[in-house]
């Protein structure tokens, strides 16, 4: 606990100093330092929590007696592998933003580091606390700062929009999580995740609809900060807009805070009930819509980031469709429960590791060429190979290509949904459902695969082309980076069984009820395979034995090309003859799938669709009718007209006393009558 | 307890001593409102170490012929006020001292400033007294006074729409002001005395608590007197600053929620009349925010709509939710120092521009990177960003207005969600707009000099406005009986 005290602290420290320092390669040095030894701190007490599969908890400070809320900091399996993620790519993140940021001349530092630090700070504080009022503050908190992260470039129009979209809609998002929240103290009148456990068992029994909306609340909340569609519309307009750093952490761990959260409140805030499969089952049909939409809308993309971002809709439906089963079967069939959400949570890891690659690689691009647009960039292998290697590594281990981590997710992912069918005591539909789930999700996984080709092939093949100066190299902090990452995403693919057994034990301990981890999944060093069926290796997976003959035959044909000494030469290509510019006849990003990209595009009424997705909306305009304003001038309707009516009546009697003296005397001859009378009448005749 | 009696009269004498010398006013109004502050806080450190209870009262000499005693009293909630007063007024005094004066874009002020001084301490004096008075009576007198200076620094560039303005400030509240007369006569007719406790125990109470609430509306800028806090706008921006923040309409509010906290036996129909009209308020402010396009007249409707969330809370705590109740008063301060910290950093971009309009501001942060902290800072504080202080009051008023279980305060808490969430869109756009983007020609061709004096206004209060809901807590805490 201590150490998450250090690594807290160091970081706000960090967050202050940077506030102050105006040079750029400074305020980056002292990030990196502050935030490596944060990321130190709290690696060793995430694998401590791991390895001893305990939990800490402890309160901090308490509101009592303004509300029944408490700053609990709880560490359980769960939180610690996501601190683990927290501290790899945040060190990666500041590794490489150090020397990153002076690719933004005009910009200055202040603006960047105490908002990313910032983000460190609650994204740490979202995931180990115990308590939903200082959830929504840190939750909120990550808003903020990433809110000022997009915005980073202030005269830059599409950040301004982007950062708009993204705040409006997390903020409108988050006032359904405030919603929810204090409907639940109304009952549980506790803020802190286990006393709303005990008490919401009463609400669904007595307020079956009510439980459904706070459900509802919760669950919109979190899908739109993870980016599902059709809620995660802003994020392909955010997530690019940002430096690269900046937006590979937001790819790789915010918007799966978002998922970490949904988990968090099905599994432990949120006791197991016949709600939980209903929504488990409307999770896996969001997730469904996403990876369809999300991952065939990136093929279209030309721009690197933005086709990372609808990537990252894409990947986030995956792991909601791996909760979603898991969530709907936990009650039924735990076996296939504890595979799939392993394999959800499973995604999430790898996720995190290689979208953070990618979105460096995009970075590495943008220091080297001023832009991301792969229609005027390519053949970058030549000024950075590095760069290229470890985007290839993290394309194939996006697209889930054996022996790379994403595959191994992926399976669990795939398996679980298709062996779903087995379940005779459920519905055959939503049987068949979980079946197309599966398929679709194994389709797009290719789709996936080609639009990272084309990413990869468009970059970094062919001719040379964009590179503003080629003299300066990538900064070895910069590289160093993306190496580090590529090599978690390769030994992950390679030794599956770590990984996967930390993540069991994290799934564990939110749903006791999951059977034991070596009753589902078989683990010898060679790979690991699931027990569907006793001593059967089915649906089993050995890495290592994939990886000797790809590496065999790699040198088998290494060393044919060397024996044979097959000559090299460097030559215009040739077009049949005819004369073309090279201009005319290079082969962009834009020029992939065409076809493909033809067939999934199309028009409905005023929208054009590109991938199934919208891409120009027409302007929706309405004036506010004049009258509609008036109601609400009182002013004009209502106080002058009086203060006139009021005026005039005076200036009438006014008009009495002037003009007329005789009348004015009578005036008051009749007044002193009418006086006298009264009086007389009041005291009874008695004067 | 001598100096709660020293920080009521220094303001006056301070007054005194500013309009007998006329050269160096501000300097000597700058003395007193210091002097003024560290009285109160000195009062509020007797009180808090010397562990006398945080509450106390005592009487100075009988007036009026009965047995009512000019009483000064000090509690929880008058120290949140008091605090309120005398800060934003020091910082108040010490911004004009830059922003009066002939270099203002905006509007330039020459010398002599006239009574400019004497107005503000006289205001602050008539606001200290109104939250340390021990009887409706005596609350009603210094709030005469508040309404009094409020119509002269309204009025003070004496322009023709300024006086008119100034003028329609005063009669507005003075049509409340005469709901609370009638109440204190009726009042006084039944059981001869005006403690605030007493009402509860009237036989006409609803009558007599809807006239004050009259009063306090018309004060607090709610349904249906409450157009005159935009017109006020022409008012200097250190003034609306003030008004809105600390003064004027935070008595209304402080009348209400003195007599929550001092009657326990209030029904649910004087909460519903608080709650429906400060609902709809809210509803009112945030559907005219999108209709303005000075920046100066979206925050005074914002002001309005959070006077609105604050007696919202209140009449919460009428409905029985001590959470709604508290967390209004809690709200009280959180709003005072962020949208004080607003208006001065708009009157900031005026002095600088010129201009207060969102059309012809642009890329306003480059320029000036210390307005825009303090406007963005205030901004998230109002429409309650965690860990920002409206948030925390905010929450508070939802929580109550849920936790009752009663539908009514379920649909006003939904309403007030909404109206937050409009609230929000419209200020993050205006935000935008004015602060990010390539900068307009105003902005380009502004002058970069902002005196000192008000730099050093706008840092304090964008810490105060950080710290409003540390600053606040204890004496939430002792509200709730805690210590």
């Amino acid at each position: 606990m201590d150490y998450l005290y250090l690594s807290l602290l160091s970081l706000i420290f960090a967050m202050f100093l940077t506030f102050f320092i105006k040079n750029k390669s400074l305020s980056g040095f002292v990030t990196l330092i502050m935030t490596s030894f944060s990321s130190v701190c709290l690696f060793y007490l995430s694998l401590d929590i791991i390895i001893e599969n305990k939990t800490v908890e402890k309160e901090i400070f308490s509101l009592k007696p303004l509300l029944n809320s408490s700053l609990i900091i709880g560490i359980d399996s769960l939180s610690a592998l996501f601190l683990l993620v927290i501290s790899l790519v945040s060190f990666c993140v500041t590794l490489f933003s150090w020397k990153y940021l002076e690719a933004y001349k005009t910009e200055s530092p202040q603006r960047f580091y105490p908002f990313l630090v910032l983000l460190f700070i609650s994204s740490i504080g979202v995931v180990s606390v115990k308590d939903l009022l200082f959830f929504i503050v840190f939750w909120e908190l990550m808003t903020l700062s990433s809110w000022f992260i997009v915005v980073f470039e202030r005269e830059k129009t599409s950040a301004l929009k982007g950062g708009l979209q993204y705040f409006i809609t997390a903020h409108v998002t988050t006032a359904f999580l405030i919603l929810a929240s204090v409907i639940v103290y109304s009952y549980s009148n506790d803020f802190s995740f286990k006393e709303i456990n005990k008490s919401f068992l009463l609400i669904i029994d007595k307020y079956p609809y009510l439980s459904h909306f706070i459900l509802f609340c919760v669950f919109i909340a979190f899908v739109t900060k993870a980016g599902v569609l059709p809620f995660g519309f802003w994020l392909p307009n955010a997530y690019p807009q940002p430096p690269s750093s900046a937006s590979s952490f937001f790819g790789g761990v915010m918007s799966k805070l978002a998922v970490y959260a949904l988990f968090r409140f099905f599994s432990s805030v949120i006791p197991l009930s016949y709600h939980t499969q209903v929504w488990g089952f409307i999770i896996a049909v969001f997730g469904v819509f996403s990876i369809f939409i999300g991952t065939i809308a990136a093929l279209t993309q030309d721009e690197a980031k933005r086709l990372m971002s609808f990537h990252a809709i894409g990947q986030v439906g995956y792991m909601l469709l791996g909760i979603g089963v898991g969530l709907y079967f936990i009650n039924i069939n735990p076996f296939l429960a504890a595979v799939s959400l392993v394999g959800g949570l499973f995604h999430v890891f790898n996720n995190s590791i290689y979208k953070s690659l990618l979105f460096l690689n995009a970075g590495a691009i943008f220091y080297k060429t001023g832009t991301t647009d792969l229609n005027k960039v390519s053949g970058l292998i030549k000024v950075m190979p590095i760069t290229a290697i470890t985007a290839l590594v993290g394309s194939l281990s996006i697209a889930g290509v054996p022996p790379f981590n994403g595959f191994i997710s992926k399976l669990l992912i795939f398996e679980s949904s298709i062996w779903s069918a087995k379940q005779s005591d459920v519905f055959f539909l939503i049987r068949g459902l979980f079946i197309v789930f599966g398929i679709i999700s194994v389709f797009i996984s290719a789709v996936t695969l080609a639009s990272f080709l084309k990413f990869v092939n468009s970059a970094f093949m062919g001719k040379l082309r964009g590179v503003i100066n080629e003299k300066r190299s990538l900064p070895w902090s910069m590289v160093l980076s993306q190496i580090i990452l590529a090599v978690v995403c390769f030994i992950t693919g390679l030794f599956p069984f770590i990984p996967l057994k930390i993540i069991y034990n994290a799934t564990v301990s939110c749903f006791d009820l999951l059977p034991s981890f070596s009753s589902v999944f078989i683990v010898d060093f060679k790979g690991v395979g699931i027990n569907f069926f006793e001593n059967y290796s089915q649906g089993a997976w050995y890495p290592i034995f994939v990886m000797i003959p790809l590496i065999l035959l790699s040198i088998l044909i290494f060393a044919f090309e060397k024996y044979a000494k097959a000559p090299k030469r460097d030559v215009e290509t040739w077009y049949g003859g005819k004369e073309h510019a090279p201009e005319e006849v290079v082969y962009k990003g834009h020029s992939f799938y065409q076809p493909f990209k033809d067939l999934v595009s199309f028009r409905i009424g005023n929208i054009q669709f590109k991938g199934f997705y919208p891409v120009k909306i027409p302007k929706v305009e309405f004036k506010i009718p004049q009258k509609f304003i008036k109601i609400f001038d009182i002013d004009e309707w209502f106080y002058y007209p009086v203060i006139d009516r009021i005026k005039k009546f005076f200036q009438f009697f006014g008009k009495i006393y002037e003009i007329l003296t005789e009348k004015y005397i009578s005036w008051l001859v009749f007044g002193s009558i009418f006086v006298f009378v009264l009086l007389f009448y009041i005291f009874g005749g008695r004067l | 307890m001598d100096f709660l009696l020293l920080t009521l009269i220094t303001p006056f004498v301070g007054a005194f001593f500013v309009y007998i010398f006329k050269n160096k006013t501000e300097v000597l109004a700058f003395i007193f409102s210091l002097i003024t502050v560290l009285f109160s806080l000195l009062n509020f450190f007797e009180i808090y170490f010397s562990k006398i209870e945080i509450t106390y009262s005592f009487s100075l000499f009988k007036w009026l012929n009965s047995g009512i005693n000019f009483t000064l009293i000090c509690d929880p909630l008058s120290l949140i006020l008091l605090i309120l007063i005398v800060v934003i007024g020091l910082f108040v005094v010490l911004y004009s001292v830059g922003y009066i004066s002939p270099l203002n874009a905006d509007h330039p002020f020459y010398k002599p400033y006239e009574n400019y001084y004497f107005l503000l301490l006289l205001f602050i004096g008539a606001m200290i007294g109104v939250v340390t008075a021990g009887n409706l009576l005596q609350l009603f007198f210094f709030w005469e006074i508040t309404t009094l200076c409020s119509w002269a620094l309204i009025s003070y560039t004496r322009e023709k729409k300024a006086l008119f303005s100034g003028l329609k400030a005063f009669i507005m509240t003075h049509i409340g002001a005469f709901g609370f007369l009638v109440a204190l006569a009726l009042m006084y007719s039944e059981v001869k005395t005006f403690d605030f406790s007493v009402i509860s125990s009237l036989s006409n109470k609803f009558i007599i608590f809807t006239l004050l609430f009259f009063a306090a509306s018309a004060k607090s800028a709610q349904i249906p007197l409450f157009t005159w806090l935009p017109n006020a706008m022409v008012a200097p921006t250190p003034v609306s600053a003030y008004l809105h923040a600390a003064a004027m309409v935070k008595a209304g509010v402080y009348l209400i929620a003195r007599i929550y906290l001092s009657n326990i036996y209030l029904t649910d129909i004087e909460a519903f009349v608080v709650g429906i009209i400060s609902i709809s308020t809210m509803l009112l402010s945030v559907i005219l925010y999108y209709l303005q396009d000075d920046l100066k007249k979206i925050l005074a409707y914002s002001t309005i709509g959070h006077l609105g969330y604050i007696l919202f809370g209140v009449s919460l705590g009428v409905y029985g939710s001590q959470t709604g109740g508290i967390g209004g008063v809690f709200h009280i301060i959180n709003h005072g120092f962020a949208k004080g910290l607003l208006f001065l950093s708009v009157g900031a971009i005026a002095y600088a521009t010129g201009s207060k309009s969102i059309k012809e501001l642009q890329g306003v942060s480059k320029r000036f990177p210390l307005v825009t902290a303090c406007f963005l800072s205030g901004m998230f504080a109002i429409i309650g960003v965690p860990p920002f202080s409206g948030f925390w009051s905010k929450f508070m008023i939802l929580t109550g207005a849920f936790e009752l279980k009663n539908l009514t305060t379920n649909i006003f808490g939904l309403i007030a969600i909404v109206e937050s969430i409009l609230a929000f869109c419209w200020y993050i756009f205006v935000g935008h707009k004015v602060f990010f983007g390539e900068a307009s020609e105003k902005v380009l061709n502004a002058n970069d000099k902002i005196p000192l004096s008000m730099k050093i206004s706008l840092i304090s209060l964008l810490i105060l406005n950080i710290l409003a809901p540390v600053v606040g807590y204890p004496f939430i805490k002792a509200l709730l009986g805690g210590n």
